[in-house]
């Protein structure tokens, strides 16, 4: 082999060893190392830590794919369905609701009662233990304080149809989502044809549909718009970075309409290759000291047991009017308020 | 498929394997999609996809999409070439820089693109600032929430392609051709008879790319409210989980991706291109007015297709703190992926030759749609379709680890790597190959010594695109990627949907300091090369 021949061949093994060296051996672990795969939606900053935990807890690897609610992809949800004949992950642990019930409609999910749900109100759970609820946020407004005082900042999602309000809105696309899931439950409550009455008044007053709730929050933030749809978790982080935002939670007079309640779901995958491990997991996931670590979190989430202390900004579920809604009529309501408003606002 | 021409050049082994890498990666896994939503029934399926016939709103969709993929596509096209035209007669160190800086907006995030014009036409962004700065507060500035906002956004998103393909075709130009058609006709006349016919192939290789990328795309049509087929076929995906509407409504997509690529081979023609025999790179322009309105319109061009972009990245950091810090969080995203990209952008690099040499030699419509229609594959589909293909008990393992992402990369970008090597070899003849042949050189000796030094400007720019756009994956990457096993763009992506600007901002820098490292490299491989091939200056 001549000297340039040699160093060809060292080049090249150079370069295949940097990049395998560089993709790192991410496959699944040693063998007999006790491991349990998880698919989550909720923000990686936290529930990454909460895993971390449940590892040094248990001495059992959390293996996580992480992914934004948004579903500017298709995301988990997706992934859940194309793998329902050999599923790779034993929990889903989703931000909302929405999105479990359809996987529960689907057959992807198995049944499971935690123990360390016990607490948790039956209105939050699952009657057949499909999914459990924990750790929620609220459907709010947010107003940016410099444009509005206090008196001058809606009260009502309802106002916001009115003509003061003409162009001054700002909501997140409705067919992902939170977004999707407060339509869906709108639907639900008022009936179809006074939520699409609803929906072509907001449509008819200009309102802005924007990318996200973060988005909406920050143009709020930005003074781009006085008001806009979002959810707890965004206004609480706007708050902790001192923007001039202030958070409205609609229709709590007597007698009013309430907000939309969104817990976090935890369930368990129907024929994942980690069973025991899996349930251990969501015991961890529905203790109340991971619900007292979230409410803490910047994200402010809000406690579903009376025994769960929240900080003073996040309020108490007993202090909110909550809207009413049964979680199966607004899974039933996902697909035609979805179609419908794909229509009024993809025209 | 492969066409008796070809193979008599290359081994058959060879040939087929080329063809077996874009089966496997791209059109099994759309063929796993398309059997599972059949399986729901054909005609729910068919009825989705001829609705664009019978729905007013969703035939309006699609002929919007189309129109703003022509619209980007002539955008980058009329752009791009004199663009390229004005690089080529640059000095070579010049040259040398523009090309790399022009390509540089190619390897940020499309949705950080996106965004990063947004923010820079917003009312409170840095241009009103600056404009505010300077004594123009109120300035009116462009609303981007509109299909033209859109096709200005794609064309400039996908306009490093047309300056890279409009680049390598000019190579093909022997200057001594051009200053014997000077001697006879007007500068435009050559260039419109001479110069452009001969770069042909790479220009409308590059518009077919840029045509079919616009059509696809869902990303810049979704962020800025513009209502598009793709966005449609993704509400139906993700909004309702209704995937055998999906599937149909890409069948539309995918006829007008094929129509594409046939009116493209309609422009090329067949007629057989004329190659320089001595690549000598042209003369930069003498010191004169045409020199400084040449670097005045570089410059403004690079403002606007560079600077910008950038500065409304660069907007969203607050100091290299945060990109310090950015990097601690996420550098094992940042290495996976890199290498990952690496491994596929050497591998599309290769089989881009071989690919290339089928499609070039038989000038065979079925081939050159085979490497070309992938251009029209969604992600999600792609995604979907490996999981159906590859969760299986016998073939377990495959989707446990990262090396997945070779398969979502592959499956995504034979285009990339073949049409440019396509085009290359196009210009070389086929008469040198069969002389190589003749002396007794193996089709390895022909590849390594013939074709790849004539052609290493098409191998080298997929190599780059390939390496880039692996980097930018993210709609098939986040439904395969192992746990723990994120790649950078998903994680861009996520911390952008969470509303984390200052980490996506630093991420992004990050990223393009990443990529400048080979486009240094292969950029001071071609200051080499045209060094070498200069005549030498006279002696004092």
């Amino acid at each position: 082999m001549s000297p340039f021949q040699r160093a060809r061949t060292f080049a090249l093994s150079l370069t295949l060893s940097a990049a395998f060296t560089l993709t790192g051996a991410c496959g699944p672990s040693s063998e007999g190392a006790r491991e349990v795969v998880i698919y989550t939606s909720l923000d990686q900053t936290f529930s990454e830590e909460i895993l971390r935990l449940f590892e040094q807890e248990t001495g059992i690897e959390a293996r996580a794919v992480y992914d934004t609610e948004a579903a500017k992809t298709t995301g988990l949800v997706n992934r859940l369905l194309a793998e329902k004949d050999r599923p790779r992950a034993d929990v889903f642990w989703s931000s909302e609701v929405a999105r479990t019930l359809q996987l529960q409609r689907r057959g992807v999910l198995a049944p499971y009662r935690s123990p360390a749900a016990a607490a948790i109100p039956e209105s939050f759970k699952d009657p057949e233990g499909y999914w459990t609820g924990f750790a929620a946020r609220a459907r709010v407004l947010v107003a940016n304080t410099d444009a509005l005082g206090e008196a001058e900042r809606p009260r009502s999602i309802f106002e916001l149809t009115q003509p003061r309000w003409q162009g001054s809105v700002a909501l997140a696309n409705p067919l992902f989502g939170t977004t999707a899931t407060h339509a869906a439950a709108l639907f639900a409550v008022l009936g179809p044809e006074r939520a699409k009455e609803y929906f072509e008044q907001l449509h008819g007053n200009g309102v802005a549909i924007v990318a996200g709730n973060a988005t909406a929050k920050d143009r709020v933030a930005a003074g781009e718009f006085p008001v806009g749809f979002t959810d707890t978790d965004d206004v609480f982080v706007a708050l902790a970075n001192d923007q001039p935002v202030a958070m409205i939670f609609p229709d709590q007079e007597d007698g009013g309409f309430g907000t939309l309640l969104i817990p976090n779901t935890v369930a368990l995958v129907a024929g994942g290759p980690h069973p025991d491990e899996g349930k251990r997991l969501i015991d961890f996931i529905l203790r109340e000291d991971v619900e007292r670590r979230l409410a803490f979190a910047t994200g402010g989430q809000i406690p579903l047991r009376d025994s769960v202390e929240g900080p003073p900004s996040v309020p108490r579920l007993k202090d909110l009017r909550v809207m009413e809604v049964d979680y199966e009529a607004m899974a039933d309501q996902l697909e035609p308020s979805a179609t419908f408003l794909r229509e009024l606002f993809l025209e | 498929m492969p066409h008796p021409r070809a193979v008599g050049l290359l081994p058959r082994r060879v040939v087929w394997s080329a063809v077996a890498v874009v089966l496997v990666a791209s059109y099994l896994p759309l063929a796993a999609v398309l059997a599972s939503a059949m399986e729901g029934g054909v005609t729910t399926v068919l009825q989705h996809a001829l609705s664009v016939l019978t729905d007013a709103r969703r035939r309006g969709l699609l002929t919007r999409s189309a129109l703003i993929a022509a619209g980007a596509t002539l955008s980058a096209v009329g752009v791009g070439v004199p663009v390229a035209l004005l690089v080529r007669h640059a000095a070579p160190r010049a040259r040398f820089l523009l090309g790399s800086t022009l390509i540089l907006p190619l390897v940020v995030p499309t949705y950080v693109f996106a965004l990063g014009w947004q923010r820079l036409v917003d009312p409170t962004g840095p241009l009103a600032r600056f404009a505010g700065a300077f004594g123009a507060a109120g300035l009116p500035l462009p609303d981007l929430a509109t299909a033209a906002g859109v096709v200005a956004v794609l064309a400039l998103r996908y306009l490093p392609l047309v300056v890279l393909g409009a680049s390598t075709g000019f190579t093909r130009v022997d200057p001594a051709l051009e200053d014997a058609a000077r001697l006879v006709h007007p500068p435009p006349w050559v260039l419109a008879r001479v110069v452009l016919p001969l770069a042909r192939p790479e220009i409308v290789a590059s518009g077919l790319v840029v045509f079919n990328l616009a059509l696809v795309n869902y990303t810049v049509p979704s962020l800025l409210r513009v209502p598009t087929f793709p966005v449609e076929i993704f509400a139906a995906f993700s909004g309702l989980l209704d995937v055998q509407a999906a599937v149909g409504l890409s069948l539309p997509l995918l006829a007008v991706g094929t129509l594409s690529v046939v009116a493209a081979r309609l422009v090329v023609g067949k007629r057989p291109l004329a190659v320089a025999a001595r690549r000598t790179p042209p003369e930069p322009l003498p010191a004169g007015s045409r020199l400084v309105a040449t670097r005045t319109a570089l410059f403004v061009l690079l403002a606007i297709t560079v600077a910008a972009p950038l500065a409304g990245i660069a907007d969203m950091v607050s100091g290299p703190q945060s990109v310090v810090e950015a990097y601690r969080l996420a550098a094992p995203q940042v290495w996976r992926t890199v290498g990952w990209a690496m491994v596929a952008a050497t591998l599309l690099a290769a089989h881009g030759l071989a690919a290339g040499h089928l499609v070039a030699r038989s000038r065979s419509l079925a081939a050159e749609l085979l490497f070309l229609l992938p251009l029209a594959l969604s992600p999600t589909v792609l995604g979907i379709g490996l999981i159906r293909l590859w969760n299986r008990p016998y073939l377990e393992g495959v989707l446990e680890t990262t090396a997945v992402l070779l398969l979502v990369y592959v499956g995504q970008l034979v285009p990339f790597t073949a049409v440019p090597a396509t085009a290359s070899l196009a210009g070389v003849p086929r008469a040198l190959e069969e002389a190589g042949m003749l002396s007794g050189m193996g089709w390895l000796q022909r590849m390594r010594l013939l074709l790849l030094p004539l052609a290493w400007r098409g191998v080298a720019v997929g190599w780059l695109l390939a390496f880039a756009l692996s980097l930018d994956e993210v709609g098939a990457s986040i439904l395969v990627q192992p746990p723990d096993g994120e790649t950078l763009a998903v994680r861009i992506y996520n911390l952008s949907h969470y509303g984390a600007a200052e980490s996506v901002g630093a991420l992004c820098l990050i990223v393009l300091a990443i990529v400048a490292v080979p486009l240094l490299v292969v950029g001071l491989v071609t200051l080499r090369r045209s060094s070498a091939l200069l005549p030498s200056a006279p002696s004092p």
